[in-house]
C-alpha cells in the first residue's frame, strides 16, 4: 500500500500529474453525471459515494426504505463496465489486474437473520463431472455490492462480509479466493426499526470509510422524481458514457501520488483524532487506520473538485463522515458528528491562521 | 466513564454573532424592571415633583422590557441606538410643544401644565434611555457595565452633597426628616442599602462569574476614584472672596467670611465710594476705618519724586462757587483730569507741555475700594485697562503712564504763570477768589515779608512764599471748627489757622489767586516716598487722601505746591504694613503672593498623584495618538500591499486585503470556520470572494504554482464591485474610518 506516498514515487504520476488527475476527475464527473441523472436530490451522497469509491473505501448508508439507495448502488454498478478500453495499456507500467470471468458488475445481498456466511461468500460444491469440489462464488464477487440492511443478519455473516471488505478476499474451506480489485460495498441499515437487529459494533463500523445519514430529499427533487415516473430511473443515465473498471482503478492510483497534502493538513488530521480521543465525552477515539483511510478520501475529494491539492475545506467536509461512526460516545451525547465538528473547528482555525503565514 | 463525566461538558456552540438574543426568564425580567424603576426614581427625585418621579419609574420599567424586546429583533444595534436618540429628541420636542405651542397651559393652568409636561419628559425619557441601555447590554454583554455604572451614578448623585459629615445635606432629603425631629443618618444608610440591593440584584442576573466580577470591579473602582479624588483635590474651593486675607474690611475669619449676610454688610463698608467729594470742610474729620487699603499702585519705572511725596491726582477743584472751590463746570478747563476709567487705551486730551524736567513712569493701579475716577501720579498722559488678576479682591485695575517731574522748584524759577493760549474767561476761572480783601492784604504781606525784592514778581517764588508761610503759621488737626462759617477758609486762615489739608489748600489757593497765579485745589492721594520702603508697590489707604494747591506754570503745566504744617496736632498716618503692601503688590501683578505657609499646601503624596495623573494623561494621549497612527498605518499597508508584493505572496495578500474590506462591513470569518465556509456564507453578497478564497487556499496548501496576477486582480476588483453594490456607502465609510477593523479580520 502506498497510501502515504505523496510525490515522485510513482513514475507515471511524476511525469504528468495534471494529466492523470484530469482523467481521474473526468472519471468522477462521468460517474457523477450518470448517478445524478438516476437519483435526484442526492448530490451530496453521490459525491461521498464516489469519493469512497476512488479512495478505495466502503460506505455505510443509514437510511430508511424507499430512499433510492438500491437505485444508487445499481446505477453505480452499471456505470462501471468491464470492457477493455484502448487506453488501458497506454503507459501504466504496472498492468492492471484483469477481472475474473465470473464477475458481475453489481450484486445485491438482502441480509436476513437466517442468512449464512456461505450465502455471501460462496461455497464449494461437488462437481459430479470432474469428481472434485468446485468453488461457486457468492454475491461478493462483484464490482459493486449492495449489502442491504446489514444489521438484520447475524454477527457471523457480518463478520464474513467485513473480512471480505478489509482483505478483499474470501476464505472458504481453507482456500482463499481473491475478490475483484475494484470491490466496493455500499451497506445500508435502518436506524429506527431496531427490533430483532444485530447492531454493528464500533470496531466493525471502523471498516467503513464513511457512514452517511441520508435525509429526505427536497420538494423540488421529489417533484422531479414524479415527473420521471413512467421510465425507469436507470434509463436516465443511459445517454452518458459509462466508465471502465480500469478507469476507476487508474483514478485510485492517480490520486495517491498526484494530489498534494500539505504538512499542516496532515497535522490537522492527526490533531483532530488526538483531540477527539482526549475528549471526556468520547469513550473510544478513532483508530490510526481511520487516518490512513481518510487521507485518500481527502485526496479524492480534491480531485472531485478539480484541485491538485487538499485544502482545509476537504477536512471540514469529510471529517464528520469519517470520524463520527468510529468514536463511541458517552451516554447523553446525541450527535457524534457534532462532537467531531467541535474538534475539527480548532484545527480549521489553526489552518486558516497558517494560510496567512508568509510562505517559506 | 460515568454519566456525570459525560454531562460535565455539555456540547455548546458559540452563538452566531447575529443570532437574536435569547428570551429572558420572566422573574429575571421583572427584577430588572424593578431595578431600573428604582434607579430612574433615584435619578429624578431631586429634579422633579412626585408625579414625574413616578412617571420616570414606570417609564424605566417599561423601557427595561422594551430594550430587551428590541435587542431580540434583527435590527442592527446601531439602528436601535439611533432610534433611541431620535425618540429622546422627539420627547423633548413634544414637551416644548405642549408647554409652548399647544394650549395645554390654558386648559390646565400653567402649574398643572408644567407638571404634566415634566411627567411626560421624565417618563418618556426614562423609557428611551433605559431601553437604549438595555438593548446595548443585551446585544453586547460587555456593555452591561454601562448599566451598572448608570445605577451607581443615580444613587451617587442623590447623596453627592452628603460628604464630609455634612449630615444636613442634601437638604431635599434631610430637611423633612430634621423637621420631623428624626435623624437623617438612618435615611442615608437606607439609601445606601437600597443602592447595594439594587446593584446586587443587577449583578446576580449575570450568568457569568467573570462578568459579575467585572461589574463589582467597576463599582469598587468608581468608589475608589471618588475617595481618591476627594483626598487628592479636596472639595471645590469656596467662591473667591479675598483668599482669606481679611483685607476687604475688618479682619474676619474664613468661616464668617463665607456667611452671605456678613458679606453684604462688609461690602457696604469696604465698598464705600472713594472720592474727593468727601473732602469737605468738616469739623470732625472721621478717620475711623481710614486705615483700610483703598488701592495699591505698582510702579513699573523707578521714580523718586523731587520733594519726597508721590501725588496721585484724581480730581481738581478750580471753580469758585462763592463759598469754596468745586469741580469746574466749564468744558475748557481742567481737561487734564480723566473723567472716567479707561475701557480701552487712550490718551488724555490735555497733557503737560513736554519738557526735559519730566520723565515717563508707568504704573498699574489696582483699586480695593470703589472710586468714581481713576487716579495716577501727576500728570497722567495715557490710561489703559488692565486684566484684573483677582476679581474677588480688586474692584478694578488699570495702567497709567504719567509724565512726572524730576526736578525741584529751584529749576522752575523764572517760569511764567498760566498758559499763553488761555482766554480771559479761563484766566478768570483760575484766578477767581473771594471778594474778601483780607486775602489780598495777607498775600501781599507774605510776599513782601518772605521774598527779596528781585523775586517778588516770580510766580514760583510767590507760590512758595505762600505755602511756606502757611506751613509756618498753620497747625494740622483733623478736629476743627470752621465748617459752619460762611467762608470756612477765611474762618481758618484769619482764625486759629488750625485745620486739615482742605483748609490749607483752599487758603493757599485763594492767596495765590489774589496774587494773580492760576491755582486750583487738586485732590487724590499723597504718599511719602518712604512708605514705599524700596519696593515697587505702594499701598494707599483712606488716611492718604489729600488735597493740595496747584499752580499752572507755562513751561510745566500744573505743579503741586503743597503745604507742610510745622505744627501737627493729629498724629500723621501710620505707614502701611510693609508685608501687606508687598503682598497686595504681588497680587496686583497677578502673582500668587501666598507661598507655602499661608495656604495649606497639598500633601506631598497628593501632589505626586497629581503630577502622576498629568504624566499618565500625557503618556496616555501620546500612546493613543501613536496607537492610532500605527493602527491606520497597518490598515493602509494591508490595503496597498497587493500592489507591492511578489507574485508568490499575492494570493495571500490580495485575499487579506479583500477580507479586511469585508470585515469593515461586518462580514467576518468566525472562529473555527474554515475560509471556504466563510466564502460560502457570504456568497449571496459577494460571490466573487469564493474564487479569491480558492486561489488563496490552494496557493497556501497546494503545490507551488505560477500566479496569474491579472486574473487575481480582476477577481479582487469584482469582489470590491460586489461589496459596493451590496452595502450602502455610509457603512463602507464607517468601516473605512474604524482604525482597528483589520484586527478583527480572521
Amino acid at each position: 500500500m502506498d497510501a502515504t506516498t505523496t510525490e515522485g514515487t510513482d513514475a507515471s504520476t511524476a511525469r504528468a500529474p495534471e494529466d492523470t488527475l484530469d482523467r481521474a476527475h473526468q472519471v468522477m464527473e462521468r460517474l457523477g453525471g450518470r448517478l445524478r441523472a438516476a437519483i435526484r436530490g442526492r448530490d451530496d451522497v453521490i459525491e461521498l459515494v464516489l469519493i469512497a469509491l476512488v479512495a478505495d473505501g466502503h460506505v455505510l448508508l443509514e437510511d430508511y426504505p424507499g430512499s433510492g439507495k438500491t437505485t444508487l448502488a445499481k446505477a453505480l454498478g452499471e456505470s462501471i463496465v468491464d470492457a477493455d478500453d484502448a487506453e488501458g495499456s497506454d503507459g501504466a507500467p504496472q498492468p492492471l489486474p484483469e477481472a475474473p470471468e465470473s464477475f458481475n458488475p453489481f450484486r445485491r445481498i438482502q441480509f436476513t437473520p437466517d442468512l449464512l456466511p456461505s450465502d455471501v461468500t460462496g461455497t464449494s460444491v461437488f462437481d459430479v463431472d470432474s469428481g472434485t469440489f468446485v468453488f461457486r462464488p457468492g454475491p461478493l464477487f462483484a464490482h459493486v455490492v449492495l449489502a442491504d440492511e446489514i444489521n438484520r443478519t447475524s454477527p457471523k455473516v457480518q463478520a464474513a462480509l467485513l473480512e471480505a471488505m478489509a482483505e478483499k478476499q474470501v476464505t472458504v474451506d481453507n482456500v482463499t479466493h481473491p475478490l475483484d480489485e475494484l470491490f466496493f460495498v455500499i451497506a445500508t441499515q435502518n436506524p429506527l426499526d431496531l427490533s430483532g437487529t444485530y447492531p454493528l459494533p464500533t470496531p466493525q463500523l471502523d471498516r467503513f470509510l464513511f457512514k452517511v445519514t441520508m435525509e429526505h430529499i427536497d420538494r423540488q427533487s421529489e417533484l422531479e422524481v414524479l415527473d420521471q415516473y413512467p421510465r425507469s430511473s436507470l434509463e436516465h443515465g443511459e445517454g452518458l458514457a459509462p466508465v471502465t473498471r480500469k478507469d476507476v482503478l487508474r483514478a485510485r492510483r492517480a490520486i495517491r501520488g498526484a494530489v498534494h497534502v500539505a504538512q499542516p493538513l496532515r497535522e490537522g488530521l492527526v490533531d483532530t483524532a488526538r483531540s477527539l480521543r482526549a475528549d471526556p465525552r468520547v469513550l473510544q477515539g478513532t483508530s490510526t487506520r481511520s487516518l490512513v483511510l481518510a487521507l485518500p478520501a481527502l485526496q479524492a475529494r480534491a480531485v472531485a473538485r478539480q484541485r491538485d491539492s487538499v485544502i482545509p475545506e476537504d477536512l471540514e467536509a469529510l471529517a464528520p463522515f469519517v470520524f463520527a461512526h468510529r468514536i463511541e460516545c458517552a451516554p447523553g451525547v446525541d450527535d457524534p458528528a457534532e462532537v467531531v465538528r467541535e474538534h475539527v473547528s480548532p484545527q480549521l482555525e489553526a489552518l486558516a491562521k497558517h494560510s496567512m503565514r508568509r510562505a517559506t | 466513564m460515568s454519566e456525570a463525566a459525560a454531562t460535565r461538558r455539555v456540547p455548546s456552540r458559540r452563538p452566531h454573532a447575529t443570532d437574536p438574543v435569547s428570551p429572558e426568564p420572566w422573574l429575571a425580567m421583572a427584577l430588572r424592571m424593578v431595578v431600573h424603576a428604582v434607579t430612574a426614581a433615584a435619578l429624578v427625585w431631586p429634579l422633579a415633583h412626585t408625579g414625574a418621579v413616578a412617571a420616570a419609574a414606570i417609564g424605566a420599567s417599561l423601557g427595561s422590557a422594551c430594550g430587551r424586546l428590541m435587542a431580540r429583533t434583527r435590527v442592527r444595534l446601531l439602528a436601535i441606538e439611533a432610534g433611541v436618540v431620535v425618540a429622546l429628541a422627539a420627547t423633548v420636542g413634544a414637551r416644548e410643544l405642549w408647554v409652548g405651542v399647544i394650549p395645554l397651559p390654558s386648559l390646565l393652568g400653567p402649574a398643572a401644565a408644567m407638571r404634566v409636561a415634566d411627567a411626560w419628559l421624565f417618563g418618556a425619557g426614562a423609557v428611551w434611555v433605559t431601553a437604549g441601555l438595555r438593548a446595548l447590554s443585551s446585544r453586547r454583554p460587555a456593555l452591561a457595565v454601562l448599566e451598572v455604572a448608570a445605577v451607581a451614578i443615580a444613587f451617587a448623585q442623590l447623596v453627592v452633597a452628603h460628604r464630609h459629615g455634612a449630615i444636613n445635606r442634601p437638604f431635599a432629603i434631610a430637611d423633612p426628616i430634621l423637621a420631623a425631629g428624626g435623624d437623617p443618618t438612618m435615611a442615608f444608610l437606607g439609601i445606601g442599602a437600597v443602592a447595594t440591593v439594587v446593584l446586587v440584584l443587577l449583578l446576580l442576573r449575570e450568568r457569568s462569574v467573570v462578568r459579575s466580577l467585572l461589574h463589582v470591579a467597576v463599582a469598587i473602582g468608581v468608589v475608589l476614584l471618588v475617595i481618591a479624588g476627594t483626598r487628592t483635590f479636596g472639595l471645590p474651593p469656596p467662591p473667591p472672596s479675598g483668599k482669606g486675607l481679611g483685607l476687604r474690611g475688618d479682619s474676619e475669619d474664613e468661616s464668617q467670611r463665607r456667611d452671605r449676610g456678613r458679606r453684604g454688610e462688609q461690602g457696604d463698608r469696604g465698598g464705600r465710594q472713594r472720592d474727593n467729594e468727601q473732602l469737605e470742610f468738616r469739623n470732625n474729620y472721621d478717620s475711623s476705618g481710614s486705615q483700610t487699603p483703598v488701592g495699591v499702585v505698582v510702579f513699573h519705572d523707578d521714580y523718586s519724586p523731587p520733594h519726597g511725596v508721590y501725588y496721585f491726582r484724581q480730581s481738581a477743584f478750580s471753580q469758585y462757587n462763592g463759598r469754596r472751590l468745586v469741580h469746574a463746570t466749564r468744558d475748557d478747563v481742567d481737561r487734564d483730569i480723566a473723567s472716567g476709567f479707561p475701557t480701552e487705551p487712550r490718551r488724555l486730551p490735555v497733557t503737560p507741555p513736554d519738557s526735559a524736567r519730566r520723565m515717563s513712569v508707568e504704573q498699574t493701579v489696582a483699586l480695593l475700594a470703589d472710586h468714581t475716577r481713576p487716579f495716577a501720579l501727576a500728570a497722567p498722559v495715557r490710561l489703559a485697562p488692565a486684566t484684573n488678576p483677582d476679581p474677588g479682591r480688586f474692584k478694578r485695575t488699570y495702567r497709567a503712564v504719567s509724565r512726572v517731574r524730576t526736578s525741584g522748584y529751584r529749576s522752575l524759577i523764572g517760569s511764567t504763570a498760566g498758559a499763553a493760549a488761555w482766554s480771559d474767561a479761563q484766566w478768570n476761572h483760575y484766578t477767581d477768589a473771594p471778594d474778601d480783601s483780607r486775602y489780598a492784604e495777607l498775600a501781599q504781606r507774605i510776599v513782601e515779608q518772605k521774598l527779596p525784592a528781585r523775586h517778588r514778581d516770580d510766580p514760583v517764588a510767590r507760590a512758595l512764599a505762600i505755602t511756606s508761610w502757611l506751613g509756618e503759621h498753620g497747625a494740622y488737626d483733623l478736629q476743627s471748627s470752621h465748617a459752619d462759617a460762611e467762608d470756612p477758609t477765611a474762618h481758618f486762615l484769619f482764625g486759629n489757622k488750625t485745620g486739615y489739608c482742605v483748609h490749607f489748600a483752599h487758603a493757599a489757593s485763594y492767596l495765590m489767586r489774589t496774587l494773580g497765579l492760576p491755582t486750583r485745589v487738586a485732590t487724590g492721594y499723597a504718599v511719602d516716598e518712604a512708605a514705599r520702603r524700596g519696593g515697587s508697590a505702594l499701598l494707599l489707604s483712606g488716611r492718604n487722601s489729600h488735597a493740595w494747591p496747584e499752580v499752572y506754570l507755562g513751561s510745566e503745566g500744573w505743579v503741586p505746591f503743597d503745604i507742610t504744617p510745622e505744627q501737627v496736632l493729629t498724629p500723621p498716618p501710620e505707614p502701611p504694613d510693609p508685608d501687606l503692601q508687598r503682598l497686595l503688590g504681588e497680587l496686583a501683578r497677578g502673582n500668587d503672593p501666598l507661598p507655602q505657609q499661608a495656604a495649606p499646601a497639598l500633601p506631598r503624596l497628593a501632589r505626586a498623584a497629581r503630577d502622576l495623573g498629568g504624566l499618565v494623561g500625557r503618556i496616555g494621549g501620546l500612546a493613543l495618538a501613536i496607537g492610532l497612527v500605527l493602527l491606520f498605518g497597518i490598515k493602509l499597508w494591508r490595503r496597498i500591499a497587493p500592489r507591492l508584493v511578489s507574485s508568490r505572496a499575492l494570493p495571500r495578500v490580495q485575499y487579506r486585503a479583500e477580507a479586511d474590506r469585508l470585515g469593515e462591513v461586518a462580514l467576518r470569518r468566525m472562529r473555527g470556520e474554515s475560509r471556504e465556509s466563510f466564502a460560502a456564507r457570504v456568497r449571496a453578497q459577494v460571490p466573487s470572494f469564493d474564487a479569491l478564497t480558492q486561489r488563496h487556499v490552494t496557493s497556501a496548501f497546494g503545490r507551488r504554482a505560477e500566479v496569474d496576477r491579472g486574473e487575481l486582480e480582476r477577481t479582487a476588483r469584482a469582489v470590491r464591485e460586489e461589496r459596493r453594490r451590496a452595502f450602502p456607502w455610509w457603512r463602507r465609510v464607517v468601516g473605512a474610518l474604524t482604525p482597528w477593523s483589520w484586527m478583527r479580520t480572521r
